[in-house]
Parts: C-alpha cells; structure tokens; sequence
C-alpha cells in the first residue's frame, strides 16, 4: 500500500516537473492564453496519466435517481449489471460548475512575482477553459466581504468569454467574507452542480461549516480550494518590520525569526481546523501554494468532477 | 579669551546629539504587508537598544569635535591691552563730484559748478574734503586718500586753487561710472579701514547740469549702499534752446549724411545747417525744422574734391559748444603696379593680359600699371614709390638688383613661375640673400590630367577674404601644368598652399622688410583656370594689400576714442587741431590724444608714407541738454538727499565702534582656523579608531 503510495507520489512529482511552472505562466498577459497552456497541457498529458480513467467518458453514464427519465435508461448496462444507470448524450451538459472567487485585500499578498489572487485568477479561467472545451455549464462568483460580480452558470457560445471579463477587472478589495457568497450560491443555485470555493481561506472559519452544511445537503459537490502564498506558510522573512494587515490596516513591528515557530504553529491549527470541518461535510480541499504548477489544481478539479 | 559670536556658544546643547544618537532605539522603517497578521503575535521585536555606552573614547572623541565646531563659530579671540577702545570724534567726509562734460560749457555753467564748490568746501568746515571731476571717466583733483589727513587752512587754500584751474573737457557725460566708482573706492576705504569713516558719514555732492545725455547705464549692475547718500546740485541755463550734429555716414562721392538733434526743452525748431572752411563764411546753408525732443537726418550736397570743406555748422540754437562737425573724406591714393613681363598687345596669351584688369580705379584710388618688357627702356621711378611688382619672365642682372632692393626697403614682390625661364631668375632674387648660394631646385612637372590646390592656409592675410565656407572651394580652379620648387631649409619660408598635397603652390617668403609671393604656376589659360576664375582679383588685390604702407586708419573719430596708428606710422607727428606737435615715440601704436574735437594729421618722417588725416568730433548724447528725470537716479538705487536734509547727524554709538574693533581683533588672530583645523583631525582619528574598533570586533565574532 505504502508503495503504491510513494508510486503515485513519484508520478505526481515527474508530472509535476513536466509541468509549466507557475512564474513563467503568469507572465503570459492574456488569461485566455494562460488558461488554454495550462489545459492543453494537461489534456495532452492525460493520455498518459494515470487519471485517465476519470475522464469526461466516464460520466456519460449516472445512476439512475427518482425523477430522472426513464427513457435515457441503459437497459443493456442493467441487464449486465442489474443496476439502472442513465445513459447521457455526449451534446448534452453534464455538470455544472460554480467557481466562488475570493478577491479580498489579503488575495493580494506575493512574495512572488505575481498575487495570490493573479494565482486563482489563473486557476478559476483554467476551470472554465477546461469546461467550455468538455461544453459544461460554468459560473462564477467573484466576492469579496459581499458577493461582487455574478456570471450565471450556462454553457454558451459567449460565456468563457463572459467569465474571463470578469476575472480580468482589477479588484476592489477589502475584507473576506465567505457568508455572503456561500449564501448567494444557497438562494440561487437550484440545479445539483460542482461548488468550487477559491480563497485563501485565512479568514475565521465561523460560518464556513454552516454554509458548506447546507451546500452539501443541497447535494451539490464542494471543492475548496486554498491558494497560499509560500511566504505565508513559512513566513521567511528575514528583517525585522513593521507588518502591516492587507484587510484591517493592523500595524505591529516583528521580528519574522522570532515570530516563525509561533506563527506556524497557529497556521497549523488553521488549517487543521479547516482541513477537519472539510472532512466533516464531505467537501474536497485541496492546498495550493503559488509555485505549484496550475495543472495540478487542474488535476484535482478533474478528480472532484469525477467523484 | 572672548568670543565675537557668542551666540553661537549656544550650539554646546549638540553635544548631547553623538550620545543621544548613541542611545536610541533603532525603530525598523521598512512596512511589509501582510495577509495572515491574526496569526501572529503582537510581540514587538528585539531592537538594538543599547543602555550603556560602549565606546567612551569614541564618544569622547565625537563630542570634542562638536564642541571645537561650536567654539569656531563663536569667532574667539584674545583680549589685547593695546587695542583699548578710545573715544575719537567722528569724521565725516565729502566727496565732491564735478562734472566737467563739454555740455558745461554752455554759458556760465562752470562758474557757477566753480562757486557751488567753493560755497561747499566752505561749509565742510573740517570735514575731510575729496574733489573728483568726471566726464566719460574719474578725474581725481584731490583723492580719497589725500583727503584723510588733517584738513589745514593752506590745504584748503592750495584745493581753491586747484579748482580754479580747472576747465570742462569735450568728453561725454557717464554719471553712472563716475557714481559707482566713487561708491566703490568708498566701500573700499571703509572695508580697509573699520576704525575709520563709516559710510553714513560720507556724502557725495554732485555738481552737475544733469543732462538727458547722460550714462547712467552703470549704475543698473550696481549695488548702491543703503548709508551712502548724493545730494545733487543741478545747475541749469537760462537759455535752454540746443541742437546738435552728427555723422552718420560719407560716402564714397563725400556725401555727408547728418543728424541733427533737437533738445526736449529746446525754445527753437528751425536750423541753419551749412559746409564752412576754416575761418571762411558759411556756404550751400540748408533750412531743417527739427521738433523739440526729436532728430532729423538730412543728406547734405555732395563735396567737390577742390572744395577743401572741411566743417559743417549749425546756427540757431543758444549754444554752439556742439555746432561744429568737422569732415575727412578719405583722400584718393595714387598706386605704381610695376610688371616685369611680356606686354600684352591684346592677346590672352600673356599673364601681363589679366594683370593689368585686376587692378581697376576706384573713388578710392588710382592705379598706374607699367609692364616692363625685355626690350623695354629703364624705368625712370624711385623703388620707393613702387607698391606692388609682378615678374612673369626672366630679368636681367640690373632688374635683379632693383627688385632685391625694392624688397630690402619693404615691398611686395609678386613672383609667378609661369615657365622654365621666368623660373630661372628665382635663384639670384633669393641668392643675395644668403652668400652661401643654396641650390633652389625648379622643374617641370608632368602631370596627368590636371593638379587642384589643397592644404590652403586660410589664416594668411592673401586667403583670408575666402575663410567663410562659401568662398573656400577651389576645387573648381583646374592646373594643366606647374613648376616643382624645393626650397632650402636655411630660406625661411611658408607655403601657403600645395598641390595635391605634396609640391608648393604658393610660398611665402619674407626678404629684410619685404614680402616675396612665388607662385609655382602660371595663370594664363593655357597654364591654368587662375586668371579665369573668381580668385583671381581677389587675391592679387589681397597681395597688393600686404604692402604696409597702404593700411588705412579711418577718419572719423569721436572724442576719447583711442585711434591704433598703422605699423607703417611709427615715430609719428601728429598735428592736433591746437596746431601742438605730439611726438610718438616708435613704440607707441595707439593715440590717446583725441581729447577735443577737431582734424588731426599724422605725419611720419618717412615721405613715401603718406599722411593719414582724420576728424574727431563730440559724442552726439552731449547735445541732449535737456535735464535728466531725477526718479530714473532714484530707481536705480542712488540714495539721493532732500533739499535740507542732512545725513546721520548722531555720532555712531560706541557699542557700534567697539564691534568693529573686536572685528578687527578678531580678524587679525583667526582663531577659529586652528579650532577647525582641530576638529577635522578629531574626527579623522574618530574614523581610524570606529574602523579599528570594528575590524576587531568582527575578528573576535568569526572567531
């Protein structure tokens, strides 16, 4: 088991190094552009990979639930299987994909050459890239302390081009808040869909477990996905400054080499607390520093699309 | 010890800044933003505070460089017993200031600018008295310098007497330069001398007509001194009414073109211009209406060469000072061109040909041109009398002669090496001047199409006129065939230009006083394009124009202007028009002794040199009487005295006097020098020891 582990585990890194990296990618102006190396990439590279099996393919086929037509019934699988599955057309929209975006103050953090949020810019055009090329229905909600910008989910001829629009306006900034947005996707998304959750998740987790509840029991699938900056995760800073808070404005004067062991412990328990609450609902959460190759998020989404 | 600037003794207070600087705690300046700040703690970072001092030599060493600096800029010097204070009455001074224009010759004005003066020095009483005159510069009748000492009965006596002898010049009015120089020896006199007269205790009585004509342009780049103050005593005539004349131009038919300006307060508007000889009655008179305040200009008929006019006069105004131009045209000069070649009898073949038609008359002068031929007679004219000689073909042994003595005495000698023959006759010119006989090598050289002259040396006198880029190409002037001339080294000469880069074309060579010119080539066309071309005239006129007998001077002059005399005048006479003899000795070129107006001759003891004539006349802002609007004085800074007032009348208190003695005190030790010197060198010593420290410091760490 364990070696099968550290098989996979290789193969990720080799991937992983076959990848674009991140530095480069960004410095391509055009989302689009960014978005299509990133997915080509990977589609070329799925031939390959070991996640072939979790392709588009493999969800033409659904269980059959109460309600569903039961023309769109595979007899023949039935026969087989004795189960009802329902046979989908490959025209036909199969998911629909809701992209929460955090663009608060703190998305704004780098130490790289580019911001978190340039980072999940690049990932959330990458989602709907990747969906618009499989002709899946996507959506996006761009939030900061309240919801900001709204793209319905629909697959069109104009909606990539519609969400692109919207990630590339510059951000207003200020406070997160993931009560309004999660609340929004509550009232307002009645068709049983994919929820992708974009932030950097370094807000109190108050109500987070709340409206993922609800997500979920509304059936819909949740992946969060949490952009950190690798600064933020070790906090390698080596003058003593004066810290000022993206969001508050909050100034103290620190020693980062003092502060390190304490600050990670804390961050720790942040995301621990996190990771915990995401087990608990049955939601995907995945960790993405930004000097991970976007394919990589790329992957994890295309397994939570499977799932 | 006391200190000048005591004040500055307050800057011990700095002191405290190396230690303070020593102690306190270093805040980081740098701001990072931060995304995650809740997940650390407020703890604030180790600073480097340092509660204690570490290094008690350094900061020793710091504070006493401080401490030297404050104490040199107190200014501390050493209290001397001799220099006590002593209570001296104070002097003041008056500087008279007369103006001795030629527009003071206008009626009893310089009686009267004689009896304010001597009504002055009378009220000076002992105050120390200075008289300056002044017209277009400074005249001291008794200096600054002078005035210092104790005034005495007989001083006073003898400074009457020098007043009286006294007489206005024909110089133009400068107030301005006269005012600033008169302020500036002031400032100097009190910058020398901090015990003795301060400003505000001198006074410059300015006695003068005050005419618009005046300069007082100076002053503008002046900076008049609060303290100093002028009282102006403006004397005025009673007949105001004055008109003036002046030369614009004399052409070259001797027009006269004139001015003639009319005062502001002028009573009259109507003129009488007219020519006049000498002492002769006025004749050809002109009516001209001239507006007060305005000019006229008027071409006056043209001078007949027999006129002998040598004056234009004007008459109707009040005073005739100014009413006199006197006139020089320029006289016509007779020039002997000699050619050694073959006549021309009409045929462009010969260089004789273009020769003679380079050298036309002009109003100016009138050429004689002898070409001698082989067969020719002798010519019967005195060397002397020869400006310019031209050889084109061989000489006899006699010509030689003559021309090496024409050269000898100074002349030109123009010599063109138009064939192998005429080339021949350069060797015995050139050979009497050096025994030895050195080998001058000519020969023909055999060119391939054609030569162009290059490496011109545009700074000779004979280039000169074709420096500007327009003139300069000679690319155009084509030479089918030339003489190679090598020149010993022991011959000094200079070539002027080459052709093609390498043979001489035209070399200069100076013979005693005189100027040889070889050109290695011919100018007829069948030589070259030379006497076709637009150089031609030019240039042969440039080289008639080398003998130095021929400069002139120009002939009109105002009065103060320094004339250069041609280097042909020297040990000159000069009749003024006093009929007074100056002599120049041979040394002095220039004639400072334009000091009236009127015709000046100069005379050389040399009687191939012609005379030189000129006129000088009176600067034309002297005619503008009208009195000068006292506010353009004042706007220019000049602190004038009201009618009754009278300058700082209480003596300086002694608290002001003390301070300036210590000033000098001061001054003279100069202390602060030897205090900064010191601390340079403490803080020198502060740096080699910081470095030490820290070298020593580091070693201990790494160790």
């Amino acid at each position: 088991m364990k070696s099968i582990a550290a098989q996979k585990n290789y193969q990720n890194q080799k991937l992983v190094s076959q990848r674009i990296d991140p530095a480069c990618l960004m410095r391509i102006k055009s989302l689009e552009l960014r978005a299509k190396s990133v997915v080509e990439g990977t589609w070329n590279g799925l031939h390959r990979s070991p996640y072939h099996g979790f392709s588009v393919e493999f969800t033409e086929y659904r269980e059959y639930s109460t309600g569903d037509d039961p023309r769109h019934i595979d007899w023949k699988l039935a026969a087989r299987t004795n189960q009802h599955f329902i046979k989908r057309f490959e025209e036909e929209t199969n998911l629909c994909c809701h992209m929460l975006l955090d663009l608060s103050s703190s998305m704004q953090f780098h130490s790289l050459s580019y911001t978190k949020a340039d980072y999940a810019k690049t990932l959330a055009a990458t989602f709907a890239y990747f969906l618009s090329t499989q002709r899946d229905a996507s959506g996006l909600v761009i939030f900061d302390e309240e919801v900001d910008a709204v793209v319905p989910a629909r697959f069109t001829r104009g909606q990539l081009r519609r969400i692109l629009i919207e990630l590339e306006r510059p951000p207003r900034g200020s406070h997160t808040n993931f009560a309004s947005p999660l609340k929004h996707a509550i009232e307002t998304i009645k068709k049983r869909g994919l929820v992708v959750l974009i932030s950097d998740l370094l807000s109190p987790l108050d109500d987070l477990n709340t409206h993922l509840g609800y997500l979920r029991a509304k059936g819909h699938e949740v992946a969060l996905f949490q952009i950190l900056d690798p600064a933020e995760i070790h906090l390698n800073f080596s003058e003593t400054a004066i810290f000022e808070d993206l969001e508050s404005g909050e100034r103290i004067a620190l020693n980062p080499k003092a502060a390190q062991a304490n600050y990670q412990r804390q961050l720790n328990a942040h995301l621990e607390m996190l990771q915990g609450l995401c087990r608990k609902q049955g939601v995907h959460y995945h960790k993405l520093t930004t000097d991970t190759p976007l394919e990589v998020g790329l992957s994890d989404f295309l397994t939570d699309r499977a799932a | 010890m006391s200190f000048l600037t005591p004040l500055y003794l307050f800057g011990i207070i700095t002191v405290g800044l190396p230690i303070l600087l020593h102690l306190v705690r270093h805040q980081p300046k740098n701001v990072l933003l931060f995304s995650a700040l809740r997940f650390l703690e407020h703890k604030p970072p180790q600073t480097n505070r340092k509660n204690k001092i570490e290094n008690w030599l350094l900061l020793l060493l710091r504070a006493t460089a401080v401490l030297l600096l404050v104490a040199a800029f107190a200014r501390p010097f050493f209290k001397n017993t001799d220099l006590e204070l002593t209570t001296t009455a104070t002097t003041r001074q008056t500087i008279l200031l007369i103006d001795a224009s030629s527009s003071m010759r206008r009626g009893t004005l310089w009686t009267e600018a004689l009896q304010k003066a001597e009504e002055i020095i009378k009220q000076a009483g002992q105050n120390q008295i200075a008289v300056y005159t002044f017209d277009s510069g400074l005249t001291a009748v008794k200096a600054l310098k002078e005035a210092t000492q104790t005034e005495s009965e007989h001083a006073t006596q003898n400074l009457r007497e020098r007043l009286t002898k006294l007489t206005p010049g024909w110089n133009a009015t400068d107030l301005g330069l006269a005012l600033t120089e008169i302020a500036s020896l002031l400032q100097q006199q009190v910058a020398s001398d901090p015990t003795g007269t301060l400003l505000q205790n001198s006074k410059i009585e300015l006695i003068t007509d005050f005419q618009a004509g005046s300069q007082i342009s100076a002053l503008t780049d002046f900076s008049w001194p609060e303290e100093l103050k002028v009282r102006l005593h403006q004397l005025q005539t009673k007949a105001t009414s004055n008109a003036g004349l002046q030369l614009l131009s004399l052409d070259e038919q001797s027009q006269p073109t004139v001015r003639i300006v009319n005062a502001a307060d002028s009573q009259q508007e109507q003129f009488t211009v007219a020519y006049q000889q000498h002492a002769s009655k006025p004749e050809i008179t002109q009516q001209v209406y001239v507006p007060r305040g305005q000019s006229r200009v008027i071409r006056m008929p043209a001078l007949e060469p027999q006129q002998q006019i040598t004056q234009i006069v004007l008459s109707g105004d009040d005073h005739d000072f100014d009413n006199r131009l006197y006139l020089q045209p320029r006289e016509k000069s007779n020039l002997t061109i000699v050619h050694y070649g073959t006549p021309a009898s009409g045929s462009t073949e010969t260089p004789d040909y273009f020769a003679k038609r380079a050298f036309p008359a002009t109003p100016h002068r009138e050429v004689e041109f002898l070409t001698i031929g082989p067969d020719s007679p002798q010519i019967l004219i005195a060397v002397a009398k020869i400006h310019l000689l031209i050889i084109s073909r061989e000489l006899s042994a006699d010509e030689t002669a003559l021309v090496k003595r024409y050269l000898q005495q100074g002349g030109v000698v123009l010599f063109s090496m138009n064939d192998v023959n005429s080339s021949r006759t350069l060797q015995p010119v050139l050979s009497a001047e050096n025994n030895s006989a050195p080998q001058i090598l000519t020969e023909t050289v055999d060119i391939n199409g054609y030569a162009l002259l290059t490496n011109i040396d545009f700074d000779h006198p004979v280039f000169q006129m074709f420096q500007a880029p327009e003139y300069s190409d000679f690319t155009q002037l084509k030479f089918w065939n030339y003489q190679r001339l090598t020149l010993p080294e022991n011959i000094p000469h200079q070539i002027l230009a080459r052709f093609d880069h390498e043979n001489p074309a035209i070399v200069n060579v100076s013979i005693g006083e005189g100027q040889l010119i070889v050109m290695t080539f011919g100018w007829t066309p069948r030589e070259s394009q030379f006497a076709l071309s637009t150089k031609f005239v030019p240039m042969l006129n440039a080289i008639l124009g080398q003998n130095t007998k021929l400069t002139a001077v120009p002939s009109q002059f105002t009065v103060g202007e320094k004339i250069k005399l041609p280097d042909s005048l020297k040990a000159a006479n000069i009749s003024t028009p006093e009929t007074t003899l100056i002599q120049l000795t041979s040394a002095q070129q220039t004639l400072k002794e334009t000091i009236q107006p009127g015709l000046y001759q100069v005379t050389s003891g040399d009687e191939t040199v012609p005379a030189q004539k000129f006129a000088v006349n009176l600067a034309i802002e002297e005619s503008n009487t009208a009195p000068l609007a006292i506010e353009k004085l004042e706007s220019l800074g000049v602190r004038l005295l009201q009618p009754g007032e009278t300058t700082a009348a209480s003596p300086p208190p002694a608290d002001t006097r003390r301070q300036a003695l210590l000033r000098e005190l001061e001054q003279k030790q100069k202390l602060w020098r030897w205090l900064i010197l010191v601390a340079l060198a403490m803080l020198g010593l502060e740096t080699v020891l910081a470095k030490w420290i820290t070298g020593k410091t580091s070693a201990t760490r790494k160790a």
